[in-house]
C-alpha cells in the first residue's frame, strides 16, 4: 500500500459512490413495494423480505467498506484460492445442494442462502484481470495463457450452466469476452472464439426443453402461457405510461407478475414510476458505467484496469439482461438487477465489487 | 510489476467499449419508449382487463303489501353461517365481502292469498303469482361495480372506480286486505272441511272497482315452502279453474230477456210437472212448480222456465250477451296464469245447446269471470276489470296505480235493478234457492249453482259429482262487496244453496262484525231491514255476557246492533251499553271478553325439527328476534318451548 488511508478517500469517486447510495436505498423502496402483497399473503407481515433485505444490506455495506479499504492488489493475489475455491463451491452445490425451483443454484451459508455463481462471477474477473495483467502483452502471440485463460473462464461458466442456469453462464461469458477484448485480443481471435461459441451456446440453449419453450414465448408473446411473465411486464410497463402509476400503486405487483421483488423488479420501478422513472435509473446506471470505464482508464495499472472493467462491464451486462428481459427484447430468464433487485449474495458480492472498484479509484492517477 | 501504462492498447478498447454499452443503453431505452409511450394504451388495456371485474350489485327485491300496508312478502337476510356448510369448501366467488349474507324472500303470512302472491324461485326471479307477473317491477334494476383483483381474483378495494347503484324493486300494495282475507280463508276452509269438498276457491270485490278485497283457494298455499308444496296448489284457481258454473248462469238468459224487453218479471211461464224434454233429453227442475212468474222462476232457479225464456231470447242473442258478460275471454285481472273459458262458438252450438247454456252448461268459466259478470250488476249495469295490484311505489312516491278500468256497458241501469231485485228475491224469499246467504238487516242479492260435472271419461253428467257455488253483492242497494264462493264436489250436501250459501253468509257476517272493519256500521245504518222497520227505529241492546265471541256476533245481528270485541279472554265480561238500553240499529256496543288483555308475554313454541326457515318465521310472526347457526333443520333452540319471553327478546336456534 503506497498511498496513506487519508490520500485514499480524497481520491474516492464520490459520484460512484452517492450514485450506489442511491440505488442501494431505491432497492429498498422497490422491494417493500413489490414485494408487500406476497409478503403479507405468504407470511402474513408486509415487510417481510424488506426486513430480511435490510439485514443483508447492513451486511454487504460493511463488506463493500472493507473491501474499499482493502487494497486491491492484496486481494488480486489471492487469485488462485479465490477461483479453486470457487470451483470447488460449484462442484459442492451440483452434486449436493436442494434444488430450488428446479435448479440448484443454492447453498446455505451462516443461515443465509447463498448463489456460488455470485462469488464465482467475482472471482473470475479477479482471476482474469491477474492473468490479463500477467501475459495480456504475450497473450495474442503465446497461445498457453490464452488457452489457460479460456479453460478456467470456460470452466466456471460450465459449471454454472450446469446448475442449470444458462443465463448467468452467457452473462458471465460475456464479461469474460469484454475484458479479454479490453486486454488487446486480437479480432481474428475473437472472430474464431464467436464461431466456436456460438453454435456451441445455441446447442446449450436448446439442450433444456425449458429453454427451448422461453425462446418460443420470447419470438410468439401473445402464447399466453410460455409467455406470461414476459406479458405481465409489459403490463406493468404499459400501465405505467409515461409518469407512473405512483409509488405502492403498481397492479401487477398483485401476483401478476411471480416473485416481482427480484427478476422483474424493474417492471415495477416501471409502473410506479413510468418512463420517466425507467429514464432516470438508466441515467444512473449509465453514469455509473461512464465512472467505472473512467475508473478504468485512470487505473494505476493494467491490474487496476482489468479489474475496473471486468467489474463495471458485469454491472453493464446485468443491467441490461435484466432491463432486456423486462422490456421483452430478451427472453425470459432469472437475471437480477443489480443493487435493486431482492437476494443476499448478488447484492454482497456486487457491492464488494464496488468496493475493489473504489478501491481502484482510490489509488488512481491524478 | 507495474507497467507503464499509456500506450496501452486497451485504453483504445475501452472507447469501443464505452461506444458499445452506450448503444446497448439506447437501444434498451428505445423499446422501453415504444412500450410505455407509444404502445402504452395496449398494454395498459390488457392490464386493466385483467385486474378488474364487473361485479353486479342487486336489488333488493321490492316487498309486496296489502290494501293497509300489511307486509306480506319481504326479504329476510339469512347470514352467513347459517347458509355456509362447513364441509363444503368455500367457494371463490363467496370470498367477496358482498356475499356474507343471503337475502331470502319470506311470506310473514305463510299462507295467507299464497296462491295470488305467488313465489321466487331461487334465482331470485318469480315464478308464479304477483311474484312472477309483476317480477320486473319487484326484481328492481341490477347495478354493477368495478373492483380490482389480484391475480388469483380476490378482491382489492379500491374506492375510486366506478360504480353503478343498483335500483331496488318497487314496493307493490295488493287490493287485498289481510283482514278480509283472513275471514275468507277461514270461512272457506271451514266450509271445505264441513262440506268434503275436494277444494273451494272465494273472491270477495269491490263491484265498483273491480279491486279484489280476498281471493283464496282451498287447500292453501304456504309459497314459504313451495318447493315442498303439492304442485296442485301452486295455481290460483280464482282465475285458473275452468268449470261449468249451472245456474249462476241464469244471469246471462235474464239479463238479455230482460234487456231486450222480451220478458218480464211477472210473466207466467208453465214449468208444468218439472220435466221437459228437449231432443230425446229430458231437463228437470228440483220440485213441480207449476204456472211460476219469471221472478218465481228466478227465485227457485227453475231449469225448464229458463229453457222457455232462452228460446225467446234466441241463440244470436244469448251469444252477443254471453260475450258481452266477458265470458270466453280473460277479465284482464293483473294476475297470470289466468283462463279463457271456454264459450262455443254460434257455428257450433247443436240444437240443444241455447237451453243448455241458458241455465250454465255446455259453457266454462272461471270464478273471476262469473265475479266480473254478477260486478256488473252490481255496478249499475257496467263490467269493470277486476285488479288486485293496487299501485306500484318507490320509496315514498307512487310510479304506477291501478284505477277502475270499465270495460263496457253490458246492460241498462235499469235492467241492472231489475235483476238486482229479482235477485234479492232469491235470498231473501224463503222459497229461494240462496235463503241459507240471508242476513237479517242487509239487503243481499245473489245466486246459487249447483252444476253436475262432466265425467272425462264417459263423456256424461255425474249426478254425484258437482260444482257448488253462491254468488251475491250487498248492499243490495248500493252495492259494496261481492262475494262468490265456489265448493268443487262437495259431498255432504248436494247443491249451491246448502253447500256455498252458508260460507258466504259467514263470509258475510264476519266482515260485518269485524272489529277493524267499518262494513257493519255503515251498512245496518243504511238498510231499512224487516218490514215496517224505519232506520230510525230504535232496538235494544242485548245481553252479551257469558257469550262466546261467535255467539256474541249472532246475537248482535239479530238485534241489528254492530260489536267491537276486544280482550283475550273466552267469554264476553262487559259490554259498554247496558242490556236493554235503546240503541240505533247499528250502532256500535264494545264487548270485552274476560281474562287479561293483551299479554307482551309470548310463549316459545317448539320449533325443533322444523325447517330453519319455517322456525323464523314462526318466531318472527311472535315477535321473537332470532340467532341462527348451521343450516337446515333446526335441532337444538333455546330457551326450550314453553318458556315465557318479552317479545322482542332473542331465542337461539342451531341447525344441523
Amino acid at each position: 500500500m503506497n498511498a496513506s488511508m487519508k490520500e485514499r478517500v480524497g481520491r474516492i469517486d464520490f459520484t460512484t459512490l452517492l450514485i450506489v447510495f442511491f440505488l442501494v436505498g431505491l432497492g429498498m423502496l422497490m422491494i417493500y413495494s413489490s414485494s408487500i402483497e406476497v409478503a403479507r399473503l405468504r407470511f402474513n407481515q408486509p415487510t417481510f423480505f424488506l426486513t430480511k433485505q435490510v439485514a443483508r444490506i447492513l451486511m454487504a455495506f460493511v463488506l463493500f467498506y472493507i473491501a474499499m479499504n482493502t487494497d486491491y492488489h492484496w486481494i488480486a493475489g489471492k487469485y488462485r484460492t479465490l477461483i479453486a475455491l470457487s470451483v470447488a463451491v460449484l462442484i459442492i452445490v451440483l452434486v449436493s445442494s436442494n434444488v430450488v425451483q428446479g435448479s440448484k443454484r443454492w447453498v446455505s451459508l451462516f443461515g443465509m442462502s447463498f448463489q456460488p455463481s455470485d462469488f464465482a462471477r467475482l472471482s473470475l474477473i479477479i482471476c482474469m484481470a491477474k492473468l490479463l495483467s500477467l501475459h495480456g502483452d504475450v497473450m495474442n502471440e503465446s497461445k498457453e495463457h490464452l488457452i489457460m485463460i479460456l479453460v478456467i473462464a470456460g470452466a466456471v461458466c460450465l459449471l454454472i450452466f450446469l446448475q442449470p442456469n444458462f443465463s448467468t453462464a452467457a452473462s458471465v461469458f460475456a464479461i469474460v469476452l469484454v475484458m479479454l477484448f479490453a486486454g488487446g485480443l486480437k479480432i481474428g481471435y475473437f472472430l474464431g472464439l464467436f464461431a466456436l461459441s456460438l453454435p456451441a451456446g445455441g446447442v446449450l440453449l436448446l439442450a433444456a426443453p425449458y429453454r427451448v419453450a422461453r425462446v418460443k414465448a420470447f419470438l410468439d408473446p401473445t402464447n399466453h402461457h410460455v409467455g406470461y411473465q414476459a406479458m405481465q411486464s409489459l403490463i406493468a410497463l404499459g400501465s405505467g405510461g409515461l409518469s407512473g402509476v405512483g409509488l405502492g400503486n403498481s397492479s401487477q405487483k398483485h401476483l401478476y407478475l411471480p416473485e416481482p421483488y427480484t427478476d422483474f423488479v424493474f417492471s415495477i420501478v416501471g409502473e410506479e414510476f413510468g418512463f420517466i422513472g425507467v429514464c432516470v435509473v438508466f441515467v444512473l446506471f449509465a453514469l455509473l458505467i461512464w465512472r467505472g470505464f473512467s475508473i478504468a482508464r485512470k487505473a494505476p495499472d493494467r491490474l487496476g484496469f482489468f479489474l475496473a472493467v471486468g467489474i463495471t462491464s458485469m454491472l453493464c451486462i446485468y443491467f441490461l439482461v435484466h432491463v432486456g428481459v423486462v422490456s421483452s427484447l430478451l427472453p425470459t430468464t432469472g437475471i437480477p438487477l443489480p443493487f435493486i433487485s431482492y437476494g443476499g449474495s448478488n447484492l454482497i458480492f456486487t457491492m464488494i465489487s464496488v468496493g475493489i472498484l473504489l478501491n481502484i479509484s482510490g489509488q488512481s492517477k491524478k | 510489476m507495474k507497467r507503464a501504462h499509456a500506450a496501452f492498447a486497451g485504453l483504445g478498447r475501452l472507447r469501443v467499449l464505452r461506444i458499445l454499452f452506450l448503444a446497448g443503453f439506447c437501444v434498451v431505452l428505445s423499446r422501453f419508449f415504444y412500450v410505455q409511450v407509444i404502445h402504452f394504451q395496449h398494454y395498459a388495456k390488457l392490464g386493466e382487463n385483467q385486474s378488474t371485474r364487473r361485479m353486479n350489485l342487486f336489488p333488493a327485491r321490492g316487498a309486496i303489501v296489502d290494501a293497509i300496508g300489511v307486509p306480506l312478502a319481504i326479504n329476510a337476510d339469512v347470514p352467513y353461517e347459517a347458509i355456509n356448510d362447513p364441509e363444503k369448501p368455500v367457494k371463490k366467488k363467496d370470498r367477496d365481502a358482498e356475499s356474507q349474507k343471503r337475502t331470502e324472500r319470506f311470506y310473514p303470512r305463510a299462507s295467507l292469498a299464497g296462491q295470488v302472491i305467488g313465489f321466487v324461485g331461487r334465482d331470485g326471479y318469480g315464478l308464479a303469482g304477483i311474484e312472477f307477473g309483476f317480477d320486473r317491477s319487484l326484481y328492481g334494476q341490477v347495478g354493477w361495480m368495478l373492483v380490482r383483483q389480484d391475480a388469483r381474483q380476490r378482491k382489492l378495494f379500491d374506492l375510486e372506480l366506478p360504480r353503478k347503484e343498483p335500483e331496488d324493486g318497487y314496493t307493490l300494495a295488493l287490493t287485498i286486505d289481510t283482514r278480509i282475507q283472513e275471514i275468507v280463508e277461514e270461512c272457506l276452509r271451514e266450509g271445505v272441511e264441513s262440506t268434503g269438498a275436494k277444494s273451494g276457491t272465494a273472491i270477495v270485490m269491490h263491484p265498483r272497482t273491480g279491486a279484489i278485497l280476498g281471493m283464496a283457494n282451498y287447500p292453501f298455499f304456504d309459497p314459504n315452502a313451495w318447493i315442498s308444496e303439492n304442485r296442485s296448489v301452486w295455481a290460483n284457481s280464482a282465475v285458473a279453474k275452468v268449470y261449468e258454473p249451472g245456474s249462476t248462469f241464469k244471469l246471462v238468459t235474464a239479463a238479455a230477456a230482460f234487456e231486450e224487453g222480451l220478458v218480464a218479471e211477472d210473466d207466467i211461464l208453465h214449468t208444468g210437472d218439472g220435466k221437459l224434454k228437449i231432443f230425446d233429453e229430458y231437463i228437470h227442475d228440483t220440485h213441480k212448480n207449476g204456472d211460476i212468474t219469471f221472478r218465481q222462476a228466478i227465485t227457485v232457479s227453475s231449469n225448464i222456465a229458463f229453457a222457455k225464456v232462452a228460446s225467446k231470447v234466441g241463440a244470436e242473442t244469448l251469444f252477443r250477451y254471453i260475450r258481452d258478460f266477458g265470458f270466453g275471454q280473460k277479465t284482464g285481472i293483473d294476475l297470470p296464469g289466468e283462463e279463457n273459458g271456454l264459450a262455443k262458438p254460434l257455428s257450433r252450438w247443436s240444437g240443444r245447446t241455447l237451453v243448455t247454456i241458458a241455465m250454465g252448461h255446455e259453457i266454462s268459466v272461471t270464478p273471476i269471470q262469473l265475479a266480473a259478470a254478477y260486478s256488473a250488476i252490481a255496478n249499475k249495469g257496467v263490467l269493470v276489470a277486476p285488479h288486485v295490484v293496487r299501485f306500484l311505489k318507490r320509496k315514498n312516491e307512487v310510479v304506477q296505480e291501478q284505477g277502475t278500468n270499465p270495460i263496457r256497458r253490458v246492460v241498462s241501469e235499469k235492467t241492472a235493478e231489475r235483476l238486482t231485485a229479482c235477485f234479492r228475491n232469491v235470498v231473501e224469499n224463503k222459497e229461494g234457492t240462496g235463503y241459507e246467504a240471508r242476513l237479517n238487516g242487509l239487503a243481499i242479492a245473489g245466486k246459487t249453482g249447483t252444476a253436475e260435472k262432466i265425467d272425462p271419461a264417459t263423456g256424461l253428467y255425474q249426478r254425484n259429482k258437482i260444482v257448488a257455488s253462491f254468488v251475491g253483492f250487498f248492499p243490495a242497494e248500493e252495492p259494496e262487496v261481492l262475494c262468490l264462493v265456489l265448493l268443487d264436489e262437495p259431498v255432504k250436501v248436494h247443491s249451491g244453496g246448502v253447500a256455498a250459501a252458508p260460507i258466504f253468509r259467514k263470509i258475510t257476517q264476519r266482515m260485518l262484525h269485524s272489529q277493524e272493519l267499518d262494513y257493519g256500521v255503515r251498512f245496518f245504518a243504511k238498510t231499512p231491514v224487516a218490514a215496517g222497520a224505519g232506520a230510525t227505529e230504535k232496538v235494544r241492546a242485548p245481553d252479551f255476557s257469558g257469550l262466546c265471541a261467535d255467539s256474541v256476533l249472532a246475537r248482535a245481528e239479530r238485534a241489528r246492533v254492530c260489536v267491537r270485541i276486544s280482550g283475550s279472554g273466552q267469554t264476553a265480561a262487559s259490554q259498554s251499553m247496558t242490556a236493554g238500553d235503546e240503541v240505533f240499529p247499528g250502532e256500535i256496543i264494545r264487548v270485552s271478553m274476560g281474562g287479561a288483555g293483551l299479554s307482551k308475554k309470548v310463549t316459545v313454541p317448539n320449533v325443533v325439527g322444523l325447517p330453519l326457515r319455517e322456525a323464523v318465521g314462526r318466531l318472527n310472526l311472535l315477535g321473537i328476534s332470532i340467532k341462527i347457526s348451521g343450516r337446515g333443520a333446526v335441532v337444538r333452540q333455546s330457551p326450550a318451548a314453553g318458556a315465557i319471553l318479552e317479545r322482542g327478546s332473542a331465542c337461539s336456534l342451531t341447525a344441523g
